[in-house]
């Protein structure tokens, strides 16, 4: 599959400070990935290396499956971001904002601007100078500019900022749409969990400038579900016998002589009682499972 | 795109994010503030009695005075603040997010900038040039000679085009600072020590004329009150400011980080 965006041993100093070490990021065509830390951790300067705001101390960005070059700049312009907070030109309309956007992007049709603001909802205000909009607005127009020139890849930077809930739920319901539509892929950054749980199929979890870990939201569900957690005397015999005997196929052995069962959970007492009929010693029997704030906390050190 | 709809989509897209601005209302002002005092100190007086050769003294003297301050003194601190406002606003309005990330290169952008820059004091030139023989038609119902006109228009075109050699200087501050006051205060510091050297240089001493911020005066000096121009100094300071200053001004916009 195609990578829209890899980054290779990525970093970025800022005089003594490290603020990116050795960032490799890996986003397939169609991911939304979700670009998780916590307020600090590096995503902001991240993607500002990826959009060329700021320049790398060491490492390689590849977009498209091409480094940035002077030569291939236009790769840009099959991108579209919103980068922190959205800027405009408070003396000018929300049109006249998207109408510069359009040229310097070098997009002839003028509908677009049209478009733009139909998607996100906010047609109404294509003529309000945009120093009367309010944060929630700006986040809208800011979106708005990003989708104008219909780009392949958008890279969004807390895009729910300053969104009340039915905002933040139709931001998301637009990003699935447009991910499943249009198949845009999309790199969200957020400090929010719960917005990126709701979205993303891909998520990167960074921490200190350190990306702990990249991993398919589906493998993250599976290594979140709920489950049993059984500890017993012998796991090859309790493997067998839930297999063979329990007809559960769905589990894995954790550690050793610790498995993790993921189906049959109500039935918990009768697969105690069948362990030990067959004279397997069950130390322990419970059920578990792991939100992404636990598996967060987990790996960040912080629990 | 091609390399030159790119630049005009450029240098179109600051022309627009200008309107609606204080920018153009300031411009236009500066380019009439002066005109407009002399007219306003005119109307006061009864030029009846006077005779011909005296109303040509008089309108000549007009001339030469807008000249003289604007040039000098008026113009820097007005440029400073254009130049402060075209390149710290997007810094300001958190817009230089987005420029950056488009596909033209921070060269081109510069050069769009600077392009439009040199447009903006040209206009204003052209204002206070269009005003000021207006107002002294309106006073004396006589424009000067052809002779004053073609001289006065060398002395525009020249002193335009030395203007465009300091622009460098304040945006090089504009975009180090990020902050529209430093070049406001650079113009109004640069206007002051071009009244002192204008001090200097009336009194006969051409030692001044090395100072890179009375460049866009020597015209006038030159053409309306005959003083000689040392070349060399004078074109070796201005290859000197704009080449010194440019080269800072590109490798900065090159290599700056955009925070």
């Amino acid at each position: 599959m195609d990578y829209i965006l890899r980054t290779h041993n990525l970093n970025k100093k800022f005089k003594n400070f490290s603020a990116i070490k050795n960032l490799n990021m890996n986003i397939k065509q169609g991911e939304i990935y979700g670009f998780l830390g916590e307020n600090g951790a590096g995503k902001t300067t991240a993607i500002r290396m990826i959009m060329g705001l700021i320049r790398p101390t060491a490492g390689e960005i590849e977009l498209f499956s091409q480094g940035i070059t002077k030569q291939n700049r236009n790769l840009f312009q099959r991108i579209g971001s919103m980068i922190e907070y959205p800027g405009f030109y408070p003396n000018l309309t929300a049109g006249e904002n998207l109408d510069i956007h359009r040229r310097m992007m070098g997009i002839q049709d003028k509908e677009s601007i049209i478009n733009a603001l139909k998607i996100t909802g906010i047609q109404d205000v294509k003529n309000k100078k945009v120093k009367e909009f309010s944060l929630g607005m700006k986040q809208r127009l800011g979106i708005a500019r990003a989708i104008l020139h219909h780009p392949e890849f958008l890279i969004l930077d807390e895009p729910t900022n300053g969104l009340d809930p039915s905002g933040i739920k139709e931001i998301r319901e637009l990003i699935l749409d447009l991910c499943n539509t249009q198949g845009i892929t999309f790199l969200i950054s957020s400090h929010i969990l719960s917005e990126i749980q709701q979205m993303a199929t891909k998520i990167g979890i960074i921490h200190k400038g350190e990306l702990l870990e990249e991993i398919e939201y589906d493998e993250l569900q599976r290594r979140n579900r709920h489950y049993i957690n059984l500890k017993v005397n012998d796991d090859k015999k309790a493997s067998i016998i839930l297999e063979q005997k329990l007809n559960i196929n769905d589990y894995v052995i954790w550690e050793k002589n610790n498995l993790r069962v993921y189906e049959n959970l109500e039935q918990a007492s009768d697969i105690n009682k069948i362990l030990v009929s067959n004279d397997l010693r069950v130390d322990e029997l419970c059920v578990k499972a792991d939100s992404l704030e636990d598996y967060f906390l987990k790996i960040t050190g912080k629990q | 795109m091609f390399g030159g709809t790119l630049m005009f989509n450029i240098i179109y897209s600051e022309f627009a994010k200008l309107k609606k601005s204080y920018i153009l209302i300031i411009v236009f002002i500066s380019g009439c503030l002066l005109p407009g005092i002399y007219f306003s100190d005119a109307i006061t007086n009864d030029f009846s009695n006077l005779s011909q050769v005296e109303i040509q003294h008089c309108i000549k003297n007009q001339m030469i005075n807008v000249e003289a301050l604007s040039f000098q003194f008026l113009f820097i601190i007005v440029f400073s603040l254009v130049i402060g406002y075209v390149f710290t606003r997007e810094f300001t309005d958190k817009t230089a997010n987005i420029l950056y990330t488009y596909p033209s290169s921070r060269i081109k952008i510069f050069i769009g900038k600077f392009i439009t820059v040199g447009i903006l004091i040209m206009i204003t030139y052209l204002i206070q040039f269009f005003i000021s023989y207006l107002v002294v038609y309106i006073e004396f119902r006589v424009l000067p000679p052809a002779e004053f006109i073609i001289k006065d228009i060398k002395v525009n075109i020249y002193s335009v085009l030395l203007q465009l050699i300091l622009i460098p200087i304040p945006v090089l501050i504009a975009n180090i600072t990020k902050n529209i006051i430093i070049p406001i205060v650079y113009g109004a510091l640069g206007g002051i020590i071009g009244l002192g050297v204008m001090t200097i240089l009336m009194s006969g001493s051409i030692y001044g004329q090395i100072c890179p911020l009375v460049l866009p005066a020597l015209p006038f000096y030159h053409y309306h009150r005959g003083d000689p121009i040392d070349y060399i100094a004078v074109v070796g300071s201005a290859v000197i400011t704009f080449g010194i200053s440019m080269f800072l001004c590109i490798y900065h916009s090159k290599n700056s980080d955009v925070n």
